[in-house]
């Protein structure tokens, strides 16, 4: 068979058109039918029910290809037929070499199989009349077999770009060089999936000129396949071609022009592939039972149609359509990375609380290996971080290792180097893959090496490791290091510059460092106020010094056999003076003199109205900073001393209103009460002391009208735990109870009482209100409590009779500042006055036992000793602090110490030691340390000490 | 903490740094931050700044570290050196390194406390 069937009207389209892709695809169309028809019977496709016994396969077209051909199958039946039988006359060649229209321009698509010689007799006509034809390759070995190589992957085309087929002829080469050529198209002309040494049939583009390199290359290869698209991109279209012809060597033109009969002799039919097709011929024996099924079927369907039994609905098959899918991936790099880490590293990391990204100011690195932890018993630390960056290399340290040491070491990537044997770097394994170019380009790295070599002489090592951090920590600390490595600067000293509120924890470590100078400052007179004394049984004389200021050193007063009498007394008790025990008494011991003060800046000029020492933290201490006056009235402030640091208060709250009293609570004690000279009552919680109060009486849920002069915690066990009550000067005493907020219940409206001493006539008041200005609940009874007026009575009241009073005490003249329950007596209680007088009371007697007057000056406070039942100080609004033991004198104080210029307000004893606490209008409170006054353990003999003194000075006193 | 007088966090710190600053046997103070720049610096000379910027945070690693090997759950908050001429305390932070050089009492005040002071501080720098 020739290819001079081919139509020629069809080339000549070809070649007009063969310039664009899109028309080359279509025409590729056009012209496949024919390629197909005139195929050899074994090439047919064997679904054909008229080519059932030529059941020979197709050679493997691209599998788009072959469905669009589908439907021009009937069209390249009856060609092949024709072609079958014309080529039956035929002699020659064994396998007919078919060429179906192609647009090629020079036709020189050649397959040489392993034959001396081209085969000619295909060749040539095609040059001539075939151009622009796409070819379908077939191969056949000597004995006929089929080898065409069946493409392993599908091909699908893709467009290429005209540029890599502008120049074909540089393609035109050697039959050796050809080989080369493939994979490079295969690789752009096709999104080919295989590599490229499979052998898959490939559209090549050949030059011109392959006709005469043809010649040269037949032997060289037993395939080549070459469908060869001219001046065009390839077309993915595969044409069979069967080669298998006799050496016909034209030679002259005119044996050119001969028609070269070829016998196509019948080989034997070899089955690669049997496919039974669905479609039958007519002719087929069991055609008729496959019509009337169809037909059958078709009733059965046309009868679904109308029908309510069948309804469309779709559904998923089970098994869905497989699809294979390929990625592209980078080549698989591994690297190694070794981290030594200690114990406490491990337990941060397993409790969470290192993240990656937080920078870490240390980081300690030992080594794991055995031997190093032998030889190097000592933790191995090595600093990434950049504590260091402000050395200069002016400063170079000789026990480091030199720099170029050091930057063999980092260029050997890694190593143990060991400093004086304590320090050293886990060795890291760096093992770059095939990508390992990648990590050539990490700027740590190089950075590091770069930063190592020129850093002089200082501290190689630390630039060492600070370089090599990065590897061995691993990707997500090596970056935030490389930031920090890329910055190398010297810090110069900066004043005031960088803003300090960033670094979250100053303010405590400056509060820790102050605490810790002042410690070191203050430690012995912390000592004192502790009464702590190592080894010291009887302590020294004290030191007349003074380091309070302008003040007078103590004030020794010996216990003189009557002393000149007061100038104002008003009972005369001078009989009474010297009576059993003064002479057991040594005279000199007792004394006090001053630590420190608490003060500062902030409270420099306030009037420190009370003091508070907390029930729970014995050493912290609440000061209220008011003034007592109705006209200088300024904020107020709360302080909270503490003996850490006895130059600032630990915290400070600020308040409107003047403070005049504090309290904290017993049970919970964090709540702090204060009353306000406005008249208000607030409990703060200190230990949130910035957000104020956490509850606060206002005009809404009631307040005192007039300043709260004394507020305190009762425990009433039974009810509802604690409550406050307090006392103003509007006559009222009020229980507070936090509930929603706070409410109140008056507990008593003070009244006055018609004068009962000396009987005389009752005087018509002017108000019948009295004024509070202190109380305080009996420690025995915690329903009794005192109030002192401003009028000069106390009256003792229960809190179950808020109407009248269970006892009133006539005496004071003025109004009472304070009332004190003594502490070990439970029946009496001293009362300070600004009448110039101290009195103590017995709870049963409406009649001051004892009167103790010396200062011409009100008395602000009178505190009973916590240690010393006969014990007990007051302090003077000019700036007297007298200390009385009943059990030396009732007439004169043994210890006096005077401030100048200077109104004392409060007094406030410590709770254990021997410590007294003074304050005044300065804002500075005195701490004083009473000499001599030793705490006697035993309750009972303080007791039976307190009952002589009341027996000796009072009796005859009581008598009249 | 802190005082409400004062209006932020910012303000107490300076207002306790001044205050450490005007106690009198305060020699000198040093902040460096976590990357070892230096904050603040009281010390006059600057060569004695660099020396205290080397060689305490070296010290702090160590003994951090010698803590947390005892216990791991423990941490360092604060290192005091008793030198025989004065005291460094340093203050550890994650974020920061505060050393302060105080001249302690014991070692020029004499007479005033009762007790003989420098009982305590003998064993510290005898050896």
């Amino acid at each position: 068979m020739t290819e001079n069937t081919k139509p020629s009207s069809t080339t000549k389209k070809n070649v007009n058109s063969q310039n664009t892709k899109k028309d080359e695809g279509k025409q590729v169309d056009s012209t496949k039918a024919p390629s197909l028809g005139d195929k050899d019977s074994k090439g047919e496709k064997p679904g054909s029910p008229n080519k059932l016994q030529a059941s020979v396969p197709l050679p493997t077209l691209p599998l788009g290809q072959r469905e669009s051909y589908r439907n021009q199958f009937n069209l390249a039946k009856a060609q092949a037929d024709a072609a079958a039988a014309q080529a039956a006359g035929g002699g020659g060649s064994k396998i007919s070499t078919l060429y179906p229209s192609s647009h090629r321009q020079s036709g020189s698509s050649q397959i040489s199989f392993s034959s001396r010689t081209s085969n000619r007799s295909s060749r040539l006509p095609r040059s001539k009349k075939k151009k622009g034809q796409d070819e379908v390759m077939q191969v056949f070995n000597e004995f006929g077999k089929d080898v065409t190589p069946k493409p392993l992957v599908t091909l699908q085309p893709t467009v290429l770009t005209d540029k890599l087929w502008a120049e074909p002829g540089a393609q035109s080469i050697q039959g050796s060089d050809l080989e080369h050529s493939v994979p490079i198209y295969s690789r752009t002309g096709f999104s080919v999936t295989s590599t490229a040494g499979s052998l898959t049939p490939e559209t090549i583009d050949l030059g011109p000129d392959l006709d005469i390199d043809e010649q040269d290359s037949r032997k060289s290869r037993s395939f080549r396949s070459s469908s060869v698209n001219l001046d065009t991109t390839p077309t993915p279209k595969l044409q069979v071609i069967a080669v298998y012809a006799p050496i016909i060597t034209p030679t002259t033109e005119p044996e050119l022009e001969n028609p070269i009969p070829v016998h196509i002799t019948e080989s034997c039919n070899q089955v690669l592939l049997s496919m039974r097709g669905n479609n039958l011929n007519m002719a087929f024996e069991t055609i008729n039972q496959v019509l009337s099924r169809n037909t059958h079927y078709e009733e059965l369907l046309s009868f679904k149609k109308g029908s309510d039994n069948y309804q469309p609905n779709m559904c998923q098959t089970l098994f869905s359509l497989q699809k294979n899918k390929e990625s592209q991936a980078s080549i698989l790099s591994t690297q190694s990375y070794a981290i030594q880490v200690n114990s406490w590293d491990i337990a941060d990391s397993v409790g969470g609380k290192v993240k990656p990204d937080q920078y870490q100011p240390w980081k300690v690195v030992t080594h794991a290996s055995k031997d190093t932890k032998t030889t190097n018993p000592t933790t191995t630390v090595v600093l990434l971080s950049e504590l260091f960056s402000a050395e200069q290399p002016s400063a170079p340290l000789s026990s480091l290792p030199s720099p170029s040491v050091s930057r063999r070491q980092s260029n050997s990537g890694g190593g143990a180097i060991s400093r004086k044997g304590s320090m050293s770097i886990g060795g890291l394994s760096r093992r770059p893959s095939a990508s390992g170019g990648q990590i050539s380009k990490r700027p740590s790295w190089s950075l590091a090496s770069r930063r190592v070599s020129t850093s002089g002489g200082t501290q190689g090592l630390d630039e060492y490791l600070r370089g090599a951090s990065p590897e061995s920590l691993g990707t997500a600390l090596g970056s935030a290091i490389d930031s920090q490595v890329g910055a190398p600067e010297i810090v110069k000293p900066v004043e005031l510059q960088p803003d300090l509120s960033k670094l979250t924890g100053l303010f405590k470590a400056l509060e820790m460092v102050e605490r810790a100078i002042v410690l070191n400052t203050y430690h012995d007179m912390l000592l004192e106020f502790c009464d702590f004394r190592a080894r010291e049984i009887i302590p020294e004389p004290p030191p007349p010094v003074e380091l309070d200021k302008d003040g007078k050193p103590v004030v020794k007063k010996p216990p003189t056999p009557p002393p000149p009498p007061p100038p104002l007394k008003e009972e005369p008790e001078q009989e009474l003076g010297p009576k059993v025990i003064l002479p057991t008494i040594e005279p000199s011991t007792q004394s006090v003199h001053g630590l420190w003060n608490f003060e500062c800046d902030v409270t420099e000029g306030r009037n420190v109205s009370c003091m508070a020492w907390n029930k729970a933290n014995k050493h912290l201490l609440a000061v209220g900073y008011g003034q007592f006056e109705f006209g200088i009235q300024k904020r107020g402030m709360i302080a909270f001393w503490s003996l850490k640091n006895p130059r600032y208060p630990h915290a400070m709250i600020t308040t409107k209103s003047g403070v005049l009293t504090l309290d904290f609570a017993i049970a919970s004690p964090s709540l702090l009460a204060a009353g306000f000279y406005s008249g208000n009552v607030a409990i703060y919680d200190i230990r949130n002391p910035k957000e104020g109060p956490i509850i606060q009486s206002g005009f809404e849920t009631g307040k005192h009208n007039d300043p709260i002069w004394k507020v305190q915690w009762v425990d009433h066990s039974s009810e509802h735990g604690e409550s406050l009550v307090s006392v103003s000067t509007d006559g009222r005493v009020s229980q507070w109870s936090i509930k929603k907020d706070l409410e109140y219940v008056n507990l008593m409206r003070l009244k006055r009482v018609p004068g009962q001493n000396k009987g005389a006539q009752p005087q018509p008041f002017i108000s019948r209100r009295s004024a509070g200005l202190c109380f305080e609940f009996s420690p025995k009874h915690p329903s009794v409590y005192l109030v002192g007026t401003e009028e000069g009575p106390i009256y003792k009241c229960d809190r179950s009779y808020s109407e009248q009073y269970m006892q009133m005490y006539m005496g004071h003249n003025g109004p009472v500042y304070q009332v004190r329950w003594s502490p070990f007596m439970s029946n009496l209680f001293l009362s300070c006055s600004s009448d110039w007088t101290v009195r103590l009371w017995n709870e049963e007697q409406a009649n001051a036992l004892l009167v103790f007057q010396t200062v011409n000056m009100g008395i602000a406070d009178v505190q009973w000793s916590l240690a010393n039942a006969c014990v007990f100080a007051l302090a003077s609004t000019n700036g007297h602090l007298e200390v009385w033991d009943m059990q030396i004198s009732v007439m004169k104080p043994i210890v006096v110490y005077y401030i100048e210029n200077c109104v004392f307000s409060c007094l406030l004893f410590a709770l254990e030691t021997p410590i007294l606490l003074l304050g005044g209008n300065t804002g500075s409170i005195n701490v004083l340390r009473m000499e001599g006054f030793e705490r006697n353990e035993d309750e009972n003999v303080e007791i039976k000490k307190l009952k002589d003194a009341l027996v000796a000075n009072v009796t005859r006193h009581g008598g009249t | 903490m802190g005082s409400s007088l004062c209006t932020g966090g910012h303000t107490d710190v300076e207002i306790a740094l001044k205050r450490i600053l005007s106690f009198k046997d305060v020699i000198g103070l040093l902040l460096i931050d976590a990357d070892g720049n230096i904050l603040r610096s009281t010390l006059a000379e600057e060569e004695e700044v660099e020396k205290y910027a080397q060689e305490i945070p070296a010290l702090v690693i160590m003994s951090r570290s010698a803590v947390r090997e005892i216990d791991p759950k423990n941490d360092l908050k604060m290192l005091r050196i008793k030198s025989k001429k004065h005291e460094i305390m340093v203050v550890v932070d994650p974020q920061f390194t505060l050393m302060i050089i105080h001249e302690y009492p014991g070692h020029y005040v004499e007479p005033p406390p009762p007790p003989p002071p420098p009982k305590d501080s003998d064993d510290d720098y005898s050896d």
